[in-house]
This record gives C-alpha cells, sequence and structure tokens, in this order.
C-alpha cells in the first residue's frame, strides 16, 4: 500500500471504490468537518459550504474508482471540493456582495466578547477580500497546513504560482490587518 | 532586502527548507535582526489568522453525512467488458510501444529480405507518378517549394512510404490516447 494514506483509511476507500457505502459514510464522517471548513473559507458562507461540501462528497463517490492512493485521500477531497467552491464563488459574485454574507454585530454582547468577536470579522472580512485564487492557496496553506508541492496538487497549479500567490495574500493581509499584527507585537 | 532572503523566511515559516537550506538559513537568522523581524510578523499574522474560525453549521455531522448517502447513486458492478476495455485502455501506451517495435522489426528484416531478393523496397515508384504529375500539374498554381516536396515524396519508394505510414498512425494513436487520458484527469479534478 503506497505511504501518502494510512492503512485504515485504505481499506476504507477500497471497500468504497468496490461498493460499499458504509466505508464511504466512514469516509464522510472523517473528512466532513474539514472539507465544509475549506469550502467556508474559502466563500464565507455556511449554507453554501455545507451544500458545496455535499456536492464534493457526491463527485467523490461518483469517481471513486478512479482515485489512486499517490496523494493523501483528504487531498483528493480537497481538490473537489476547492473546484466546486471556486466556481460556485464566480457564480455567486455575480448575484451577492461579499458584505451581504457578513452577520450583524450585536450590541448587547459584553465588551471583551465584541472585541473578541469584531476581531474575528475583521480577519474574516479581510481574508474574504482577497482575490479567490490567492485565498485559495493561503487557506490551504495557513488552515490545512498543506506543503506548497500539496497545495499546487490541490489547485492544480505550478508551486512557483502557489508560492506568488501565497506571498501576494500574506503581503494584503499585512497592510489590512496591521492594526492586529502592531497589536500582538507590542 | 535581497539580502536578508526574504523569500527563504517565508519558506522557513512553512517549513519548504530542508537539511543544508535549513542549517545555513537557521545560521543566517541567529545573527539576523531584519530576518528576525520578518519572521516573527509571519508567525504574528498566523496567528491573528486564527481568528478567522468556522461557525457551527445548520445541519448535524450526522445528518449531514446521512443527507450524502440518502443521495449515493448505486454503483452499478463494471461489466467484464468494460473493465477489458479500461485494461486495453490504461495498458495502450506499453501496446503502442510494442506494436512500433514489433513494426519496426518486421519492416527491417523484410527490407533485407526484399534486398536479398533483388525485388529491394529501395526501387522508387515509376517515374512521374501521381504525385510528380500532381505537382506538375498545379506547378503554377503552387510555390517553389511545396513543388519540390511533391517530387520528393514522389520519388520515395513504397517500402518508405510504408513505414512512414506506420509511424504515422502509431503516432496519431499515441496522442489521442494521450488526449483522452489528459481530458478523463481534467474531468475527474
Amino acid at each position: 500500500m503506497p505511504a501518502p494514506v494510512a492503512q485504515d483509511e485504505w481499506r476504507l476507500v477500497t471497500q468504497a471504490q468496490r461498493g460499499d457505502q458504509e466505508a464511504f459514510g466512514e469516509l464522510i464522517r472523517r473528512n466532513q468537518e474539514q472539507v465544509i471548513g475549506l469550502v467556508y473559507r474559502l466563500c464565507g458562507d455556511m449554507e453554501l459550504a455545507e451544500d458545496a461540501a455535499q456536492e464534493a462528497f457526491l463527485r467523490a463517490w461518483q469517481h471513486l474508482p478512479s482515485y489512486r492512493p499517490d496523494a493523501p485521500f483528504k487531498n483528493w477531497l480537497y481538490r473537489i471540493a476547492a473546484n466546486i467552491a471556486l466556481s460556485a464563488l464566480r457564480r455567486e459574485r455575480a448575484m451577492t456582495d461579499i458584505d451581504d454574507l457578513l452577520p450583524a454585530a450585536s450590541d448587547e454582547e459584553p465588551e471583551d466578547e465584541t472585541e473578541a468577536s469584531e476581531r474575528r470579522e475583521y480577519v474574516r472580512r479581510a481574508v474574504l477580500a482577497l482575490p479567490a485564487a490567492s485565498r485559495a492557496v493561503l487557506v490551504l496553506r495557513e488552515y490545512e497546513g498543506l506543503s506548497y508541492r500539496e497545495i499546487a496538487e490541490v489547485l492544480n497549479i505550478p508551486i512557483g504560482t502557489v508560492m506568488s500567490r501565497l506571498n501576494y495574500a500574506r503581503s494584503k493581509l499585512r497592510e489590512s490587518l496591521a492594526p492586529y499584527l502592531q497589536a500582538e507585537g507590542e | 532586502m535581497s539580502t536578508h532572503h526574504t523569500s527563504l523566511v517565508s519558506f522557513y515559516h512553512d517549513g519548504e527548507l530542508h537539511r543544508r537550506q535549513l542549517h545555513h538559513f537557521e545560521a543566517h537568522l541567529a545573527g539576523c535582526p531584519i530576518c528576525q523581524k520578518e519572521l516573527a510578523t509571519l508567525r504574528r499574522l498566523s496567528h491573528v489568522l486564527e481568528d478567522f474560525t468556522i461557525p457551527v453549521g445548520k445541519t448535524s455531522p450526522e445528518r449531514f453525512s446521512a443527507r450524502i448517502r440518502a443521495r449515493l447513486p448505486a454503483r452499478q458492478r463494471q461489466s467484464a467488458w468494460r473493465t477489458a476495455l479500461q485494461g486495453v485502455w490504461q495498458a495502450a501506451p506499453a501496446l503502442l510501444f510494442g506494436t512500433l517495435t514489433f513494426g519496426q522489426a518486421v519492416l527491417m528484416l523484410s527490407g533485407a529480405a526484399l534486398t536479398i531478393a533483388g525485388l529491394s523496397g529501395s526501387v522508387p515508384w515509376p517515374r512521374n507518378s501521381w504525385l510528380v504529375r500532381l505537382a506538375l500539374l498545379f506547378g503554377a498554381a503552387i510555390d517553389h517549394s511545396t513543388r519540390s516536396l511533391l517530387q520528393l515524396l514522389g520519388t520515395l519508394s513504397w517500402f518508405t512510404v510504408l513505414e512512414l505510414a506506420f509511424l504515422g498512425i502509431i503516432g496519431l494513436l499515441y496522442w489521442g490516447w494521450l488526449a483522452s487520458w489528459w481530458a478523463y484527469h481534467r474531468s475527474v479534478a
């Protein structure tokens, strides 16, 4: 069995490849949180993230016979989910303003809670304000911990493009999150 | 800043430096306040980004999984001929290479045999073959280089034409396979 896929996971994958829905259900259970998280951070809308994640798992089931364990199963799912999310985002962008996705701040929260909530909202806005292509690279690196090579495989782009998009995203975030970065440094 | 390896700071922060590069950079970092500052900023940025948390979803994990499973189409058992076809498709490059090697060997041996028998494959087609006549017919309409090419083709032996056709067909099949492989992997992704 090839190294990138854990023994236990590979057993589930081969069972699911033979049509075992129970095994695929276990694969969904193990990966759903990460797939939803990835899509949510790409599109900023939980409802859209859940729909896209469902779509990703359905598509994964259809294409499972062609999966080869030369990359982790999770990365293969990420690749499908990222494609669906970025396509959905292109469609949604024409209809939805990103500000419409942001929840209204509550006035009733305690002061500390309000400050923490404001900060979370600020960071969320800053990440979602990045161009989708750079955001995808940043999310896969910062939140999913993928290496440059893995990101290149997931997004089907050259490794040099991964580096340049990551640098761009970080430089933009250093500008937009400057107040919080300075506060952290003090 | 180029002397301070800005990009290496990012690689170091992302765990992309290995062995010698890592040792060199750590040695540099220990004495370089600019790179230290850059690294500290990247670390702060990663820490601040942790605030982009994921809210609780509307669907519970159990319900999410159940909803997908309810929509899973039953996977049809693949028929024997389809499995065989898939096997042939996957083995196509090796099969084509084998065919090419075999074909070349056959052509080489038969060429040698014809030469020994005095029926050399290098006997050109009759002078003024149809290609040459075509070139002469359209001589006024086509440019000099095309006419030369047609005349050259017309003087090739039938054996050479057979070899070229064989190579052409193998090449075409290989590129066709490559295109279908590319399209298939695009559709999977």
